[in-house]
């Protein structure tokens, strides 16, 4: 079930966003600063839809937490709610990547819209990797590259950003040989990327077929 | 017709006195004690020791429609009921609201409807005008302890004095033009110029003769 | 899912006696209240289960209003110790917000006619100290002429 977290000191506060997100329909997690904010995020089966995070709490805040996320190479959509009293930490929020600001008082419907918001940016494992797979074959490898990019904040723990990361190095360098005229074994640095990619989607998941399919073709052709 | 002003202090003193000196009829109220002392001891006007913000003081004060309330007190919330009360009990018009938070301008006069908004800078200045005309005339600077007024009017086609030579204009002795401006270029006007609508006149007066200017210049009778 | 009816949006200011009690029972009957006071520790007043939001600031500056989304609101108590503070608070918040209902305290009874004049709904201490001090006041026995 679609689950989300909810970081707060305010017990009041929680429970109003929690009320709503429940009444939505979905699973909801709290923490009550940064610090234990962070620990669900980092853990294994960490799989958040979605967050809210107030600005100021004691121990580590809202902007510490984004940091830290930032630092963990992590991130997903957040929204973040606080009374408005002073620009520049809403300022460096945007900067950090939230998706929309929500200042106290809020009404239920508020929590709605911002979680429209935030399942509109839900970036999709299967329908993006379709989306970069087409990219890839039109060459459009600066759009490919960024979209893998995000998966792989968004998803560490899958092999599928790595097989996208070694089509699109295959694909690339197959286009360097075509332009260079040559197709020399050792002089495919690309390749060699590439391969390592593929080595480190089966190092996550042995058993993900693509990516052994992939290898064995490769060693078959050198 | 006389001036009312509700509340403040320094600044109420201030702007009595150039009132006065402009010889206009004042009226203070205000609730400090103290306060009401110095003022009756120290300037030609009527005192009177009560809340403005309560309808029985202002009804004590005999307000007539015709008069001018200016409501000066520290806080936005007693100068906004003091100027509702003089706007829709006692049927005045020409009232004038202090604004001490800036914050609170667009409420008080796009929402709220006060007819004059004024800001503290405005009044420190004493930089308002109270004459019935805002628009054409304003009185810049006083001099010299407001012995000395510094005034701009702006002709308007239905003026007495359009189309005439200075020196034909009933102007008082005391008050003199000293820049017209509003054509090519500003000028120092002599008994000869034939004053044009349109032409803003700058005016050196003593203040008591401000009514009198304005009423030769403009039409517009002050008293 | 189960669609609740929509709960009122309440804002408060004033957070005395009279403010925290309200605020409690309207918190307590599930409407999302807000209550503003110039001093965070008049909020000790309100009950232990109060749900609501508690925002300190000054209420005659309208900045704080628009802070509290006085524009969303469906009502609006004025519920000050002072009646001209009440007076604004309620007159920006009908002619300036457009709030639907807008109840305030007023205390010097002859207030009451600016109030009515802008259509603010009013309650006042005197009057209400009157009307239920007369109901518990029996008649006296006439003598029958």
């Amino acid at each position: 079930m679609a689950k989300y977290l909810v970081v707060d000191d305010e017990m009041n506060i929680q429970k109003k966003i929690r009320a709503t997100l429940e009444e939505m329909g979905y699973e909801v997690n709290t923490a009550s600063n940064g610090q234990e904010a962070l620990v669900m995020l980092l853990a294994q089966k960490a799989d958040f839809w979605g967050m809210f995070t107030d600005l100021r709490m004691p121990g580590m805040d809202g902007l510490a937490l984004l940091r830290a996320l930032a630092e963990e190479r992590k991130s997903l959509p957040t929204i973040m709610v606080s009374a408005v009293r002073d620009i520049e930490p809403v300022v460096e929020a945007f900067q950090l990547g939230i998706l929309t600001f929500i200042s106290k008082p809020f009404s239920p419907d508020e929590i709605k819209s911002a979680v429209e918001l935030m399942n509109q940016n839900r970036i999709d494992l299967k329908e993006t990797s379709n989306l970069v797979k087409g990219l890839i074959e039109q060459s459009a490898f600066p759009d490919a590259d960024s979209f893998i990019s995000k998966l792989f904040q968004r998803f560490p723990s899958s092999p599928i950003p790595h097989f996208l990361m070694a089509l699109s190095l295959e694909a690339r360098q197959n286009k360097a040989s075509l332009l260079q005229g040559q197709r020399n074994a050792e002089e495919l640095p690309l390749l060699d990327a590439a391969k390592k990619h593929l080595k480190a989607a089966l190092a996550l998941d042995e058993g993900y077929e693509p990516a052994s399919r992939k290898l064995r073709e490769w060693e078959e052709r050198s | 017709m006389k001036v009312i002003l509700a509340g403040g202090n320094k600044v109420t003193f201030n702007l009595a006195n150039a009132l006065i000196m402009r010889d206009l009829n004042v009226v203070i109220i205000n609730k400090d004690r103290e306060l009401c002392e110095i003022f009756s001891r120290s300037l030609k006007a009527t005192v009177i020791h009560a809340d403005a913000t309560q309808p029985e003081t202002l009804k004590k004060a005999e307000i007539f429609p015709n008069d001018i309330l200016v409501a000066l007190t520290p806080m936005d919330q007693d100068n906004l009921i003091i100027s509702q009360l003089a706007l829709k009990v006692f049927h005045m018009d020409k009232v004038f609201t202090l604004l001490n938070n800036p914050r609170n301008k667009e409420m008080f006069t796009a929402k709220l409807h006060l007819p004059h908004v004024i800001s503290m800078t405005d009044m420190l200045s004493s930089n308002i005008d109270l004459s019935i005309a805002p628009e054409e005339v304003r009185t810049v600077m006083s001099f010299e302890e407001g012995k000395i007024e510094l005034m701009q009017i702006q002709i308007q086609p239905d003026s007495p004095a359009c189309n005439m030579a200075l020196k034909d204009i009933d102007l008082p002795t005391g008050a003199i033009v000293g820049f017209i401006s509003g054509r090519q270029e500003p000028f120092v006007p002599n008994g000869e110029t034939e004053i044009l609508p349109g032409d803003l006149l700058w005016i050196m007066t003593l203040p008591l003769l401000h009514s009198e200017v304005v009423e030769v210049l403009t039409g517009i009778k002050n008293k | 899912m189960k669609k609740t009816a929509k709960e009122w949006y309440v804002i408060i200011v004033g957070c005395g006696r009279l403010g925290s009690k309200v605020a409690g029972a309207l918190s307590d009957r599930g409407e999302n209240v807000v209550i503003i006071d110039l001093d965070k520790k008049n909020f000790e007043h309100l009950p232990p289960q109060f749900s609501g939001f508690q925002m300190e600031g000054d209420a005659t500056s309208v900045d704080t209003l628009k802070e509290a989304k006085m524009e969303q609101a469906n009502l609006v108590l004025a519920l000050t110790d002072d009646d001209n503070t009440n007076f604004m608070v309620s007159q920006v918040a009908k002619e300036g917000f457009d709030v639907n209902l807008v109840i305030s305290r007023v205390y010097d009874p002859d207030n009451l006619p600016l109030f009515e004049q802008f259509q603010i709904k009013t309650i006042s201490p005197m009057e209400l100290a009157h009307d239920a001090l007369m109901s518990k006041i029996p008649h006296s026995p006439k003598e029958e002429a």
